[in-house]
């Protein structure tokens, strides 16, 4: 029995549920070893979530990178964005120093929009923007036990949105945790991380705390210093051996100084979300998944300033405020050994409020009811065919169907060929079609009020038609996965924003502008030479062509413009992306990882600008320390070792002033304490 | 924790409803074969409303049926929770007494009885105790235990996850007393072990360092590690990292366990009709120790999730028997 002093909070813990009435862990239990036949019958809790949704990658209709913890553990990455770096293809870079934003195949302004990211199966995608706002995403690094990362459209599974790709987090469950976890971090411009997570098991019902703080000065020049401050909550609850009812909450506030849209400025992001989620076993064959979630986003942002040229005081009200309900059902089924079905249907509302942005007091609105099923067929011992359909219906948009169907074979042992086809959407964001962000001259009653950038109402989905055809060798001898992917996606319908001229004072107005044509091929390889080294290499070449439409007459026709008009897409799409990360235990608790990244030349949308190809050398140093009552574990990580600077970020204002963000060394220090 | 039901001092009333009973249950035996004054007589003693129990009686009952030929037995189900000089006139005049169940088991061997008796359908670990507190030496007893022997569970372990070589196993209080049989039977197969000492209050941080090490986690019947709080964090944590779980019950492999190799009621009850026929025959009970019939169970789901080669209940099954030895 163990008789060790309790931890002051988990001895709090205790009595808290101790004075609600949970069972709480007691040296009863300890002693429990009058052991008898009925403990090799007592049924046990059903681990559905871990057994039934993974499919191995030798089965699965896509090409997958899979982020588990000890890969985040080896990496350099300090934030969660970073992390998807790992992925073949993906960019990662930062607009402000809080502002992470991550793409897949380039192409992307501020807010990347076409990709779904789910954390525990909860749509975590900004409704406002359509895009990802990880500095509001309540979620630290040490909650997440892995990523899958899905490259291709897959909305037949996840949605539209999940249009060039889904991000999946799956956050670790509170009964996997440690009972007491501190960590705290220093590092360069003034970064400052601490954290303390707290785990606690009351027979049936499990729980996970997490409090964390970060902050950091930005860029060094930069005005974007921020710091935000965190609350989670992680519960499982299995009151048969048959049910699990997760409830999971989170709580995120960040403030930061920001220079975007040229303005210096303090400003927040305010976000909380709740979900609850109810899994129910039938027999061998089936199983219920019931979701019901909210997710809340506030971000105020009244700016006042002169504008340099004219001297006229203006007034731009960028505030947002976005809220997403969604309820789901999924069932899955077995009929046969070789078939695997997975149907369901859900209702979603997203409302946006934004009084400046769409220049309406009013709330808007976008119901989407949906409907989907994917079915696994084992045709054969060595084929599988995956096919599904989602069925979505926009209050606004209409109906959409994304299909997908693929086929892998086996040729021989250790070696799977994949064929597969799939189209997606992208639903326009409310900017795109309800926009009308104006720019309210003060104190000048004469000047008219100017709008900057409108969104048309009746602006379709954009469209994608994947297809692709991967390799994925199982190298025994090596303990390695290589994965080929060979790619061709076409976009139809592309939404951009163009300068039209019809409009008074030239507005910026969303429509559909043009197409993306990509080819190119993705490496990935997974290696664990010997039990403790890794090795993980992720290599995507890209070539796209295609343009957009950047300027409109007042005809309606393109009008000449400094950016070409159309305007090629081939430099938005970097050509070479790499990573490669190699890490090894050194014995005795020491752990040494160097990661390599390659970024080609590209050019980024909207405010962005083009930047020179971006390379970079981290390395981390960690050592464990083992100890009876816990463990401690001291690392230095050390991001762009060799001082080489680079641009993450730069942006060229309409007077041509080009502000970037350069990229220096950094260097982390983080002392991890971990109490059984 | 005392999981023995309480019973509390039976009235005058209850003591004369129960002989009633016992009385009642001794004219329903059960007679195989042709009885008579020279005939074998068996007592079957277990909790009659436990649906195992009764399994495992039904099986036993059956089997001698099936095997009786010339010389048969005739069967007697006793209830276990009769008061003790209830179930004394119940078995008083058997050949064999036959418990089925640990409390069935502690019941009898606190009775001081001659009777030969075997000790069915228990966990070693309760076997382990009924010796140390109530079976001199002297009585004539043996034991056929619910729980596998780890040579077979690590058969199980390489024919399901081929190219394990590291194998990992998470001790508690009951299962560290298994610890040398375990080192043995790993060597002996050429596994790389890896122990982790766990509590019931502390299995999070010993798994989570073993899985990082190993390929294939070994679970031991313990209930200080593996029960219904714990099952599924550990069986979640393993998944996670993409460790297969090697487990003792069939209950395991529907929670999420790779495999498991396992006694069911039925193998019980045929193995004992098996050793009532021996003692029949040679008047000897075979020595004390885990049952020679068994079952395997897979979870499909888990095995492809982990692209484990795939096999059925019965592929296994018949793989096991043939590495039998």
């Amino acid at each position: 029995m163990n008789n060790k002093i309790l931890p002051p909070f988990r001895l709090a813990l205790l009595c808290i549920a101790a004075a609600i009435g949970l069972p709480t862990p007691s040296a009863a239990d300890d002693a429990a070893f009058a052991m008898t036949e009925a403990d090799f019958f007592t049924p046990l809790p059903t681990v559905l979530s871990a057994t039934r949704l993974v499919q191995p990658l030798t089965d699965a209709p896509v090409a997958m990178t899979v982020i588990d913890r000890e890969m985040i553990d080896a990496s350099s990455a300090v934030n969660v964005a970073d992390l998807l770096r790992l992925v073949p293809g993906f960019q990662v870079t930062y607009t402000e120093g809080i502002d992470a934003v991550t793409t897949y195949q380039g192409y992307a302004d501020h807010f990347p929009r076409r990709m779904q990211v789910l954390v525990d199966g909860r749509s975590a995608y900004n409704p406002g923007i359509n895009g990802m706002v990880w500095s509001a995403l309540p979620l630290t690094l040490s909650d997440i036990e892995r990523i899958e990362v899905v490259r291709g459209a897959n909305a037949a599974a996840y949605g539209s949105n999940a249009f060039l790709g889904t991000i999946n987090i799956v956050t670790r469950s509170p009964e996997s945790v440690d009972h007491v976890t501190a960590r705290g971090m220093a590092g360069s411009e003034h970064a400052r991380e601490a954290e303390l997570n707290l785990a606690e098991r009351f027979g049936p019902l499990a729980l996970s705390a997490t409090a964390a703080y970060a902050g950091n000065d930005g860029f060094p020049h930069k005005y974007d210093g921020n710091a935000s401050r965190m609350f989670t909550l992680r519960s499982a609850y299995h009151p048969t051996s048959l049910d699990t009812v997760t409830f999971n909450a989170g709580v995120r506030e960040t403030d930061f100084d920001s220079e975007s849209f040229r303005v210096p400025r303090k400003r927040e992001y305010r976000a909380h979300y709740q979900q609850l989620v109810w899994e129910h076993v039938i027999g061998d064959k089936h199983d219920i998944r019931i979701q019901a979630f909210h997710n809340a986003f506030k971000s105020p942002d009244n700016v006042t300033f002169t504008d340099p040229g004219s001297g006229l005081l203006l007034n731009v009200d960028y505030s947002l405020e976005t809220h997403r309900y969604d309820l789901e059902i999924q069932h899955r089924w077995s009929p046969a050994d070789d078939w695997r079905i997975s149907w369901g249907g859900g209702l979603r509302n997203d409302t946006v409020r934004g009084a400046g942005v769409f220049d309406s007091d009013q709330d808007l609105h976008r119901d989407l009811a949906r409907l989907f099923a994917n079915i696994e067929w084992h045709l054969r011992q060595d084929v599988t065919l995956n096919a599904g359909i989602m069925a979505e219906h926009y209050s606004d948009t209409g109906r959409f169907y994304s299909p997908r169907l693929a086929l892998n074979w086996q040729p021989a042992d250790h070696h799977t060929l994949r064929v597969s086809a799939a189209r997606a959407y992208r639903m326009p964001t409310f900017l795109e079609t309800h926009g009308e962000l104006k720019v309210d001259v003060l104190l000048t009653p004469t000047a008219p009020d100017a709008i900057e950038l409108l969104g048309t109402a009746d602006n379709g989905a954009e469209r994608i038609h994947s297809y692709e055809i991967g390799y994925l060798v199982d190298v025994p001898a090596i303990n390695g996965v290589i994965d080929l992917r060979l790619f061709h996606n076409e976009v139809t319908r592309l939404l951009y924003e163009m300068e039209d001229e019809g409009l008074p004072g030239d507005p910026f107005r969303f429509d559909e502008a043009g197409s993306i044509r990509t080819n190119g091929i993705e490496v990935q390889a997974h290696v664990r030479p010997t039990p403790n080294s890794l090795l993980h290499l992720a290599y995507a070449y890209a070539k796209a062509e295609g343009g957009y439409i950047t300027k409109i007459d007042a005809n309606g026709n393109p009008a000449p413009s400094r950016s070409g008009n159309p305007r090629s897409v081939d430099p938005s799409v970097p050509e070479h992306t790499l990573t490669l990360l190699g890490s090894t235990k050194l014995g005795d608790g020491w752990q040494l990882s160097g990661t390599v990244y390659y970024v080609s030349p590209m050019e980024w949308l909207g405010e962005g600008d083009f930047v020179d190809s971006q390379s970079r050398v981290d390395s981390k140093l960690s050592k464990r320390i083992r100890h009876e009552t816990g463990d401690i574990e001291l690392s230095l990580n050390v991001q762009n070792l060799f001082n080489d600077p680079y641009w993450e970020f730069t942006s060229t204002d309409i007077d041509d002033n080009v502000s970037g963000n350069l990229a220096e060394r950094r260097v982390y220090a983080q002392v991890k304490v971990s109490l059984r | 924790m005392d999981r023995r039901p309480k019973r509390s001092p039976a009235s005058l009333t209850y003591r004369i409803v129960r002989l009633a009973v016992a009385m009642l249950i001794a004219a329903l035996s059960v007679t195989v074969g042709a009885g008579g004054d020279d005939a074998f007589r068996v007592a079957l003693v277990g909790s009659t409303e436990d649906q195992r129990t009764v399994t495992v009686m039904s099986a036993v009952e059956a089997a001698l049926a099936d095997a009786c030929a010339t010389h048969c037995a005739v069967v007697t189900r006793v209830d276990a929770t009769l008061a003790t000089s209830d179930l004394e006139r119940a078995v008083a005049a058997v050949d064999l007494v036959v418990t089925i169940g640990s409390h069935a088991g502690q019941v009898m061997a606190q009775a001081a009885r001659k009777t030969p008796t075997l000790y069915a359908f228990l966990p070693r670990v309760a076997w382990d105790e009924l010796q140390t507190c109530c079976l001199p030496p002297t009585r004539p007893f043996s034991a056929l235990l619910i729980d596998q022997p780890l040579q077979r569970q690590i058969a199980l372990t390489r024919l399901v996850v081929p190219q394990a070589t590291r194998l990992g196993v998470l001790l508690g209080e009951v299962s560290s007393e298994r610890r040398d049989e375990l080192e043995d039977a790993a060597r002996a197969r050429g596994y790389r072990l890896t122990v982790e000492q766990a509590s019931a209050d502390d299995i999070g941080a010993g798994l989570r360092r073993l899985v990082q090490d190993v390929d294939v986690l070994l679970a031991l019947p313990d209930p200080a590690i593996y029960n219904r709080s714990t099952a599924y964090s550990i069986l979640l944590t393993t998944y996670s990292a993409r460790v297969p779980v090697i487990g003792f019950s069939e209950a395991m492999v529907k929670a999420g366990a790779a495999a498991a190799v396992h006694a069911t009621p039925k193998d019980v009850g045929r193995e004992v009709a098996q050793r009532i026929d021996t003692f029949r025959r040679t008047g000897q009970l075979q020595p004390a120790g885990y049952g020679d019939l068994f079952s395997v169970s897979v979870n499909r789901e888990v095995l492809r999730s982990l692209q484990l080669p795939d096999f059925s209940d019965d592929d296994l099954l018949r793989s096991m028997e043939r590495m039998a030895p």
